[in-house]
């Protein structure tokens, strides 16, 4: 039998998890106690942009212009300065983000049929928040523009744009943001349940013991996955119950197909960090070997930036990474309600990665001593 | 039967350029104590390592209980138990979890495996302490569980990788104690050691200095080894209460190969021809005093020291 001595390995390994309460209720806690803090604070959708106002024209018109800027919910009005130095002055202060001039001649231009140049001086070295205060701005002048000319019966409108926004009518950024980082937590907190545990055994002597037993090395790799897939299954409820429950982010799709595909990406995820843990030979080293899989995962895994616009060689680097498919299946299967065959282009490489990681470690453990 | 518990020849083990165990021949009988001797970084741990399984030979070939270390090592693994120089069990199971645990990892399960924790159990003794985490156990009792842990299977052959390194004495010899009735069980014992009183108690000993075994034999046929008593030569103690003046003085006496202190007295191995009288006469006049002499037959600690010397002169 390939897995000879599992159930041996199993039995030690459950009963060392019980033997340490501490660390278990940690390891079941610490990733539903991040999602929640994580989840509050990162919000892609910027509002309450800190803007000041140099109204050089002081009419009704103008302030009505500021209150409907405001009225987008993208700026805040910090107040108002009397000119363009002062306004520059609070924008390299940091004190303000967008500094807004309206021009003296606001309503002669008007009265004129001229158009109103309104300069929005946006602070760009946050590049999504001026992005998004520019689109606000720009979008309020179109919409003003669109509403007069519909108003006044003069030209009809090229294309009537209708976009509207499925699976997540409100746009919400929840929806798109927790279920990734449910998968990133989860990946994080499982691997190092593993990463660390054939060093242990190495720096304590135990390895060796156990390599003289006629106990096999997939036995060894896979009777400390599997307890582990129980702890990270005890995570995945308790994440799933914080991002439904406090998020509002219902699940869309089929819970037992969930359940499924998050079984394999804690096996895969495990199996990782028992890559990791026959690779180091110091606990040190496994730490650090787990900060090198860890940021690739946060970062390349479509998790926070769009993969499609990652340049080659890394969107190719993307595709080795679990955490990307794990994270297009939660999307997909949580926010778009997508079922089991038309996720299966994720599932399978997932299962793939899994399978082959675990064949690797087996083998590694095997040769180990040498 | 016939075939020896182990049969090395010319087994070598490198590590990059360094040679951790460096041609060794060996050979040792069914049912037998075999001591290990050397001093630290010697290649007793290599050496035992390599005849586990656990370490792939770089040169030469061992049998062990008639098989291949390299081809059949998992065949291997059933037959040997292994304690290390190490406490390498569980430390946060306790005593009985580690047996249930090290049981199953060969292969017992059930009725069996019961019956076999009660009989290693009964063995080392260990049952008023079968309750307690491994971790909190003494020295001595951490070694008996090990020694409980790797009889479960019922292995022909025993490698002890110094398994007295730091217990107490009594532990020690309590320990050795079950080593004699192991082996006259009919298990075969494969020990390493730092301590002379214990290599005088095994059937047969071999002594590896800079990873290269320099004699291997019965301690008593050691002893009268040629190199180490050559035809003429004396061996003798003397008894001092000067202890350093006469060891010091004993330095620039001609005819005096070796002086080493022994406790309370001095050990002198002599050139032939050179007699004790001779070399007493040498002395000065006040450390003569209340000196006795008598001739001693050698030590096994005498022949390794020796035999270390040569080895050192040699190269």
């Amino acid at each position: 039998m390939l897995a000879r001595g599992l159930g041996a390995v199993v039995y030690k390994e459950l009963r060392q998890v019980r033997r340490d309460p501490a660390t278990l209720v940690l390891a079941l806690l610490i990733p539903a106690v991040q999602l929640m803090i994580f989840g509050y604070a990162i919000d892609t959708e910027i509002r309450d942009i800190p803007t000041v106002v140099v109204d050089q024209a002081r009419t009704q018109t103008s302030r009505e212009l500021a209150r409907r800027l405001e009225a987008t919910g993208t700026f805040r009005f910090a107040g108002e300065v009397s000119g363009r130095d002062e306004a520059l002055e609070q924008l390299r202060r940091g004190d303000a983000r967008v500094a807004v001039v309206i021009p003296h001649d606001l309503d002669q231009r008007r009265l004129d049929g001229q158009p109103a140049p309104v300069q929005v001086l946006i602070d760009g070295s946050d590049a999504n928040l001026a992005q998004q205060a520019q689109a606000a701005a720009v979008g309020l002048g179109l919409a003003e523009t669109r509403r007069r000319a519909v108003a006044s019966g003069g030209l009809p409108l090229a294309y009537d744009i209708r976009p509207r926004y499925l699976y997540n009518p409100d746009g919400s950024s929840d929806r798109f943001f927790v279920p990734g980082l449910a998968g990133i937590i989860l990946q994080l907190v499982t691997m190092v349940l593993t990463a660390f545990s054939i060093v242990r055994e190495r720096e304590r002597g135990t390895l060796e013991q156990l390599m003289v037993t006629p106990v096999s090395g997939l036995a060894v790799t896979l009777g400390k996955i599997l307890p582990a897939v129980l702890i990270g299954a005890g995570e995945t409820v308790l994440v799933m119950l914080a991002m439904v429950h406090v998020f509002d982010v219902p699940i869309a799709g089929s819970l037992t197909l969930l359940a499924w595909v998050t079984l394999l990406f804690l096996f895969t995820s495990l199996a990782l960090g028992m890559l990791i843990s026959t690779i180091a030979r110091t606990q040190l080293q496994a730490m650090l070997l787990t900060m090198l899989v860890l940021l690739p995962s946060v970062l390349l895994s479509g998790f926070m930036f769009p993969r499609a616009t990652m340049p080659p060689g890394i969107h190719e680097l993307t595709y080795a990474i679990p955490a990307t498919y794990f994270i297009e299946i939660l999307r997909g299967l949580v926010v778009r309600g997508a079922s089991g065959p038309e996720l299966m282009q994720h599932i399978l490489p997932l299962a793939g990665i899994g399978l082959f990681l675990s064949l690797v470690v087996a083998i590694r453990f095997r040769k180990y001593t040498e | 039967m016939t075939t020896p518990a182990i049969h090395a020849s010319g087994l070598t083990r490198r590590f990059g350029r360094f040679v951790a165990v460096d041609h060794v021949d060996l050979e040792v009988g069914r049912a037998s104590i075999f001591g290990l001797l050397g001093p630290n970084g010697a290649g007793k741990s290599t050496l035992i390592r390599m005849l586990c399984g656990l370490l792939r030979p770089t040169e030469g070939s061992a049998e062990v209980l008639g098989m291949d270390v390299v081809g059949d090592r998992d065949a291997i693994r059933r037959r040997i138990g292994y304690v290390s120089q190490q406490f390498s069990l569980y430390g946060e199971l306790t005593a009985m979890e580690n047996l249930t645990f090290f049981g199953k990892a060969y292969g017992l399960g059930g009725a069996n495996l019961r019956r076999r924790r009660d009989e290693v159990v009964e063995t080392v003794g260990i049952r008023e302490h079968l309750g307690k985490r491994a971790a909190t156990l003494s020295g001595g009792w951490k070694q008996r569980l090990a020694l409980a842990s790797a009889l479960l299977h019922e292995p022909d052959l025993l490698f002890l990788d110094e398994p007295t390194a730091g217990i107490d004495p009594v532990a020690r010899r309590a320990l050795w104690n079950l080593l004699f009735e192991l082996s006259a069980a009919g298990k075969t014992l494969f020990v390493t050691t730092h301590y002379m009183d214990e290599a005088e108690r095994c059937d047969h000993v071999a002594y590896i200095y800079a990873s290269k075994i320099l004699v291997s034999g019965r301690p008593a046929a050691l002893k009268g080894l040629p190199e180490v008593v050559p035809a003429g030569s004396v061996r003798a103690e003397l008894r001092t209460d000067h202890l350093t003046e006469v060891f010091q003085a004993l330095q620039g006496v001609p005819g005096v190969r070796e002086a080493t202190i022994f406790g309370a007295s001095v050990h002198v191995f002599l050139e032939p021809g050179t007699s004790i009288e001779s070399v007493v006469d040498a002395l000065p006049t006040a450390l003569r005093e209340g000196l006795e002499t008598r001739s001693i037959t050698p030590s096994l600690e005498d022949v390794f020291v020796t035999l270390t010397r040569e080895a050192d002169d040699a190269r």
